[in-house]
């Protein structure tokens, strides 16, 4: 009884490079010519599944969604990074230059601070350590005197 | 002289494309298993088309003149470091048939067959892969396949051979478990 044909002879057979007397023993044997047959079915089936089949996987969409995912994050990131630089900018500059109302402010408090330091009777000591509130209405009040006196000064002569 | 050369010179690459372009994505798309891949190497593979045209010599069948410049595209692209890097980070998703532990049983319940014969070819070596499709799904002979991979004929038989078993393989799994139910 001869042997049957391995898998590699069966698909050398299929592929048109048997050798003669393994032809004829395919030929002969029906067990060899099923297994043949069922080789030629699977190929068949391989390639038409390859054929048809567009891609192992319907992965394109789902990267492309990964990606616009991806990209959407990045942009999303640099919005954020940038308003926030943005918010910090301003605190900052805010900082180093400042309203102009409240340099008008500052100037008029400067220029009060300077009356008050150049007032007679009152020495910068006292004014450092005196309640502000006191030092203002002890000032109003010589203002008062001063312009009491002016005026009846003015009076007698 | 050149009005008159570039409309017929436009036509027949038109035709080419129209005629080839199809077969091209798909062979591209098996041997690097990337839709889109293989989309980017077809158009790379007509851009050189419009080259060999103003080359020296201009090949007279641009059939397999195609064929071996897609391959030798798809071979570059594999050989490109980024390219692998990328693959490498996309393996588990494009191959999620096999990696994501998808059993046989479940890819034959969902009637997924194709898919799981995409996903085992994917497996293949990229040689494997490229005699496989350039003799089954081209149907180039044996002679014409080792002439476009500069390969030996036994060679090629010899990977043809190991593609096949792997692939029945595959198949045998799904039919196996179609049998049990």
């Amino acid at each position: 009884m001869k042997r049957c044909l391995s898998e590699r002879t069966l698909w050398l057979a299929h592929e048109g490079a048997a050798r003669e007397r393994d032809l004829a023993h395919l030929e002969g044997c029906l067990d060899c010519t099923a297994r043949y047959r069922e080789l030629d079915e699977d190929l068949s089936e391989i390639t038409r599944a390859l054929r048809d089949h567009a891609s192992p996987i319907r992965r394109g969409g789902r990267r492309n969604r990964r990606r616009w995912i991806a990209a959407a994050a990045i942009v999303a990131g640099i919005g954020l990074l940038a308003g926030g630089e943005a918010i910090l900018w301003r605190e900052s500059k805010a900082l180093v230059d400042p309203q102009p109302e409240t340099t008008a402010e500052a100037l008029s408090l400067l220029e009060e601070v300077t009356l008050l330091l150049s007032s007679p009777g009152v020495s910068a000591a006292s004014v450092l350590v005196a309640d502000p509130a006191t030092v203002i209405a002890e000032m109003t009040s010589q203002d008062s005197i001063e312009d009491d006196s002016i005026a009846t000064g003015g009076g007698r002569l | 002289m050149k009005g008159q050369a570039a409309p017929r010179w436009q036509a027949h690459c038109e035709a080419l494309y129209r005629q080839h372009a199809t077969r091209l994505v798909r062979l591209g798309r098996l041997v690097l298993g990337d839709q889109q891949e293989a989309e980017e190497v077809a158009h790379e593979v007509f851009i050189k088309l419009i080259g060999a045209y103003e080359g020296p010599v201009v090949p007279i069948d641009w059939a397999p003149w195609l064929t071996r410049v897609t391959i030798n595209a798809c071979r570059d692209r594999r050989r490109a470091g980024w390219w692998a890097w990328s693959r490498r980070r996309r393996a588990p998703e494009m191959l999620e048939l096999v990696d994501r532990g998808v059993t046989p049983e479940q890819a034959a319940a969902g009637a997924e067959l194709g898919e799981w014969i995409a996903a085992s070819f994917q497996r293949l070596s990229a040689r494997q892969r490229e005699v496989f499709a350039l003799r089954y799904i081209e149907g180039m002979s044996t002679h014409e396949v080792a002439g476009t991979l500069d390969l030996t004929e036994g060679s090629v038989k010899r990977h043809l051979f190991r593609a096949v078993k792997y692939l029945r393989g595959a198949l045998e799994e799904i039919g196996s478990d179609r049998g049990h139910r």
